[in-house]
Formats: structure tokens, sequence, C-alpha cells
């Protein structure tokens, strides 16, 4: 499955597709839906989650003494709802591209080539926007990932982002992913004040500066933030992590009209235990924020370095 | 009063997607994102198959005069009514059909077929927690006499064309003897009715539902048949023309009354002889029966695995069990002609067959599948998965034709 993955993902990368027509008594292997298309910057990547490499302590494909140092589920958490139905998985495939239906093409086939071999347990959608150069915005309509910026460089991401040599062989230069689908209460937050909005998460609304300073990048001093403000919370933490956040919309809840959308939390680290559990922990224990979001879904995978020409994914892990 | 106005959003999710190509800070942050998380499944593992060469004629000669022996003993262990015995039996007898089935499906796929139409029951019946002696007895002796013929089966010789059509002509006599056997059940399920005994009309209703449901593609055939035999309420346009199974269905298990029902029941043997009539006149083309195995796997995967089908009864699990037996029989027909052209497939067919059969023998109780509300979402998530790995493997055989 995972060499048929790679192939799909080399060719839709490329903006092929699989053959539509090559005999009409079968099926077409392709389904088709991105014709014409260009390829719109169509990216995979993967990630192998806790349970791929033990089970309830069963090693199932051999493979539990490559596991990464740091791979397990997130821990729980105060305040947390989580539906475990669309947590965790053995196997997580990220798909973004700049077009929801290329997105998605890749998404089904990917799917369609994994019958009979893997079972899907869950499936996310989300979007995000932005202009070049600037941070984007979550659905709070503020800046969401203004601290990527600090690591902004090689050195950065090595210290931040890549795992490092302490891990097993394959695992060297890949990240973890760390995701959180976060409920946003959307209807409650824009009945809010706007300085009561500023105050939740410590920054300017329109600006992104924090507290205290003028700009969106300036330095900020924790001390004149709110104290249970979400920035400064995450200051305290002491850590930096690389967010990569989408916003999602779902449906309607029948009960109270309100619409369910929020935050697809991802961030990538090298080493969760230390960059994301403690600052997770932080947040949901003090962060002013917790009034206006719920944690309803969460996982932890550990994604790959990038692949050389000719090698598939988990390549490395498999054939160790 | 407070007037309430609905508001529908409709969010058309790749503008946002193209609003954001606009390229954001990271070069490869991508707009539309699609996460999806999957549950692996450990590879099955697979007996080891003889290989069709010339070690396979031996692996054949042995495994086959070992089977042999084993099926005499459970004959045996039959007339002692040795539950324990046959059950273990059973199973051993599959490991040893396991272990050289793949040589004898490639050199005879003809008295393949035979072996494991009378193997696979004999297998089933070991999961059981109640054994059917008599249907055993009759595997036993069906099975004994299969692999007598194994034991003589020269290869064969014929072209693929010869095989295709060997396999229609085949798979049509399953067709009519599926249809006498429907119609003499569904006899008993409307004397049952008739007679106005429901616990009596409700054990038939099952019985009789397996042979519609094995055929249920062919029967479809006939446009006006199968929705007066077959239509589920929710199918018809003017429920007071609603008629067949699935309306005395209704009286037996929710109105718990056959009043009424009479003439319901006279239409439905009526039309079950109509159907019986049509079929003996039948001329089925390859491209039907393939396509027929397809259909019923659809089937087995959307009405089935949803429990729509037996909406009052429960008994989807029968119906899903004799789609699939349905399906498998055209499998098992085709193997001569699948064998020319990939017999890779057919390999996987097969596993994917008793992987599938082994799963349902597993929601059989007291001789009966349970019911449908019984089964939990990752139950049913179990059997749907196996159909779906089915079906993918199934939708490739037409490449044959």
């Amino acid at each position: 499955m995972l060499k048929d993955w790679t192939r799909f993902c080399d060719l839709s990368a490329k903006g092929g597709t699989m053959s539509l027509g090559d005999n009409p008594l079968v099926p077409p292997t392709d389904t088709g839906e991105t014709l014409e298309l260009p390829p719109s910057r169509l990216t995979a990547t993967l990630g192998f989650g806790p349970s791929f490499f033990l089970r309830e302590g069963v090693d199932r494909f051999g493979i539990a003494p490559t596991m990464p140092l740091h791979l397990k589920d997130i821990p729980r958490m105060a305040r947390e709802n989580i539906d475990p139905g669309i947590s965790g998985g053995d196997v997580c495939l990220q798909i973004c591209a700049d077009d929801q239906q290329v997105a998605f093409h890749a998404v089904r086939n990917l799917i369609r080539l994994s019958t009979g071999r893997a079972s899907l347990k869950w499936m996310q959608e989300g979007f995000a926007s932005g202009t070049a150069g600037q941070t984007p915005r979550n659905l709070f309509g503020f800046k969401d990932g203004t601290a990527n910026q600090l690591h902004d460089s090689a050195q950065g991401h090595d210290e931040v982002v890549w795992a490092g040599n302490d891990e097993p062989s394959w695992m060297r230069g890949g990240s973890y992913m760390a995701y959180r689908k976060i409920q946003m209460k959307l209807e409650s937050w824009d009945r809010t004040s706007l300085s009561d909005q500023e105050a939740t998460f410590g920054r300017s609304k329109v600006s992104g500066a924090a507290f205290g300073a003028h700009a969106e990048f300036d330095k900020v001093d924790a001390a004149k933030l709110p104290e249970r403000s979400h920035v400064r919370l995450a200051k305290e933490s002491k850590q930096q992590i690389h967010r990569r956040a989408y916003s999602y919309t779902d449906k309607v809840d029948p009960r109270t009209g309100n619409v369910d959308a929020g935050l697809l939390f991802i961030s990538y680290q090298r080493d969760p235990d230390r960059q994301f559990v403690p600052m997770l922990r932080l947040m949901q224990n003090n962060d002013a924020l917790n009034a206006y979001v719920s944690h309803v879904a969460s996982a932890m995978f550990a994604c790959p370095a990038g692949l050389q020409p000719g090698q598939y994914f988990g390549q490395r892990i498999l054939e160790s | 009063m407070m007037k309430k106005t609905s508001i529908g959003i409709v969010t058309i999710a790749s503008m946002l997607a193209l609003s954001a190509c606009g390229g954001s800070k990271n070069d490869d942050a991508a707009g539309a994102s699609s996460s999806a998380s999957l549950t692996a499944s450990s590879a099955a593992a697979s007996p080891a198959s003889a290989s069709a060469s010339a070690d396979g004629s031996s692996a054949i000669r042995a495994g086959t005069a070992q089977m042999l022996d084993q099926t005499k003993q459970l004959q045996d262990l039959i007339g002692k009514s040795d539950a324990d015995g046959v059950k273990t039996l059973g199973k051993t007898i599959n490991e040893t059909w396991l272990s050289f089935e793949n040589a004898v499906r490639q050199t005879f796929p003809l008295e393949y077929t035979d072996v494991e139409k009378y193997e696979m029951p004999i297998f089933s019946a070991s999961a059981y927690d109640k054994v059917d002696f008599d249907a055993l007895k009759a595997n036993a002796s069906g099975l004994a006499d299969a692999l007598t013929k194994l034991q003589n089966a020269k290869p064969s010789t014929a072209s693929s064309s010869e095989l295709l059509k060997e396999a229609v002509k085949k798979y049509q006599q399953y067709v009519v003897d599926q249809t006498n056997k429907l119609t003499d059940q569904t006899q008993a399920f409307v004397d049952a009715v008739k007679a106005g005994n429901i616990d009596a009309a409700k054990a038939e209703y099952v019985k009789a539902r397996v042979y519609y449901e094995t055929i249920e593609p062919i029967a479809e055939s006939f446009g006006e048949l199968d929705p007066k035999i077959d239509a589920r309420l929710a199918d018809v346009d003017d429920p007071s023309a609603w008629t067949g199974f699935h309306e005395i269905e209704k009286a037996l298990w929710v109105d718990h009354s056959l009043a009424g029902q009479d003439k319901y029941a006279d239409q439905l043997i009526t039309d079950v002889k109509a159907l019986q009539a049509e079929v003996q006149k039948l001329e089925l083309e390859p491209k039907t029966v393939v396509a027929g195995a397809m259909e019923l796997l659809n089937e087995a995967a959307t009405s089935k695995i949803t429990g729509e089908e037996e909406l009052y009864s429960h008994i989807d699990l029968v119906d899903l069990a004799a789609n699939v037996d349905g399906s498998k029989t055209v499998y098992l027909s085709i193997i001569p002609a699948l064998n020319e052209s990939n017999v890779e497939l057919a390999d996987k067919l097969d596993e994917a067959f008793q992987e599938m059969e082994k799963a349902l023998s597993g929601f059989v109780k007291d001789g009966q599948y349970v019911a449908y509300t019984e089964l939990t979402t990752e139950q049913i998530r179990d059997i749907s998965d196996r159909l779906a790995a089915l079906s993918e493997l199934m939708s490739q055989t037409a490449a044959i034709l």
C-alpha cells in the first residue's frame, strides 16, 4: 500500500493521473476529476501513529524497535472533550493543495488504493487563506503562527522542527506532527467586545502586535500581557513549535443553531515531550481562550524525513 | 410568535482554496487541506500454497488422498453425532485444503469448484455453536464424491472461449436450481401465512429470502417482477400498491398480524412462479454473469450493510451472506477463464472470499445469523471493509471477457 501511495503521490504532484480508459469492462483506475487541472502545489505528508509500532502491546509489523523516541498519544488534558472516533490512527496522510478538488482527488484515490489493506478511520477537511509574507488569520480573526518567524532559518528549523540524531535513523530529519481539532464557539466570540477579545489573546486584533509592542513581530514582553492570555502562556512555556494551522467549518448544531467550526491545530516539532505537551498542558489549565474553545480530537504522528528518488513511504521502517 | 427563518449557507470550498493560493508565507503552505487517518490491517497469514508446477501434481495427489481420508473420518463422526469431533475435523480438513487448493484451482478448475462448494460449508459449520448434522452429512458425502472425481481428473485442454461458455452454462444451471428452491420455499412461506401461523411464517420467510438474494441481479433483469416481489416500502411510489416479501415481513414483525395478508401471499407465489418460468427460458451472456457478481456485492455493500433491506425482521446478515454466496458462485464458475488471464486475481479473490466467509460465520448463533440490530458499529464496519476489499477485486474480473 505504501508503495502504491508513493507512486500515486509522485504522479499527482506532477499533475498526472492514473489510467482512465484502458479497458471499458473494468472500472477506470483513476477517478478522473483532476483531468485538465494543474497540480496546484499538491503535497502529501505521511505520518505514523504510536499504534503503528505497538497496538495494545502487540507489534503487528515487527517494527517496534524502530519506534521514535517521543512518539506517543498526547496525554489526557484538562477540559478536553476528545472523541476517540476522530482521533489517532496508525497512519496519517495530510494532503494539501491550492485547489480543494485536487486535494480531495488525491485523498479519494489514496483511500481506494488502501482498500483491503487499511481502513479509513477519520477524515477532516480544512482551509487556510493568507497574503504572501503575512501571517494567516484564524476564524477568531487573529493572526495564527506569528512566532514561526522566530525560527525561520535553516538553523532555526533544525532546533525546532527536525528530529535529531538520537532518533532511529529513518526519523532523523523527520518531524512530529501534533494534531488537535479545536472547536471554536464563534457565536459567543462574536458577541465579545474587541477589548476582551484582544485581552484573551494578548495581541491587537488588527496589527497582531502583542500588548506593549507596536508591530506584530516586535519582541514580546510577557509581563505586559494579561496573565491568562494565550500569547503570554505560550511565551511562558519558553518553547517553540512550528505552527501550520487550518480552519474548518461543518454542520449546524440543531439544538443551538450554532455552527460547528474551528481550528485544525497542527504543529511540527522535534520533541513533543519537551516542546508541545507542556505548552498544551499550560494552556488547557490556564488559557483565557478556553472559554471559547473545546478540543474535540487529538493525535500524534511521526513523519519520516523526505524521500529520496526511488524510495517509498515508510521503506526505512519496514525494511530496517 | 417569533418568525423563524432557516438559513442554509453554501460554502464553495474550492473558492476558499483558490483564494488561498495567493501564496502564504511558507512556500508549501497550501490552501485546501485534508487529513485522512487510516488504521492499517495486519496482513492475513496466508497458507503456503503449492505452485502448479511439476510438484503441483504430486501435491494435489497427496493432498487429495489425505483430504479424502479425513472426509471419511468426518462421515464416521457425523454418524456418531460427535459435535466437538466434527468441528475440530472441519478445521483440519480446511487446513489440508488450503495447503494445496491453489494448485488444484490452476490445474483442475472444474473439479476445484466442486470441492470448494462442499468444503466451505463444512469449515463454516466448525465455527457454529450448533451442528446441523443433516446438512453436514450431505456436504460430507458431496465432498467425498468431489474428491474422488479430483483424484481421477485430467487437466483441461479446452480453449478459453470454451471455458467461458462452460462457465456460463454452469452458472445458468445454478440460477435455475436456486429459482426452483425459491419457488418451493416461497410456497412453504405462503402456506404458513395463509394458515395464519406467524411463527412458522417467520421461519419460512428467512429460508425463502436466501434463495432470492443469491440470484438477485438475475431477478432484477425481469423488469416488473423484482419490484413486485422484493420492493421495500421506501421504494414504491404508491404505498397502497406495495406487494411482495417485505410487505408480509412488516405484517409479521411489526403488525404481528396476518389479517388481510392472503392476497399478498397469493400474489407473491404467482410472481415467484412467473420468475421461475422466465428463468427456465434464460439465455445468459458471460458479460451478464460477471456483472451480476459485482451487482450482488454492491447490493450487500449498500442496502444490506446498512440494515435497510430487512427493516422489520433485521435478518440483513442472511441476505448479505446470500449475496456473497451468489457472487462466489460466479467466481467459482469463471475460475477456468480467470486462470487463463489472471491467476493472481483468482488467488486474491479466493483469499478474500475465505476471509469474508470466516468473518460471517462468527455471527451465527443457534444455526442462524444474528439480527442486524445486535451488531456493533465496529462489527458492521469490519464486514463492510471486507466487502469493499472483495468488491474491489471482483470489479477487475470483467477483464477476462
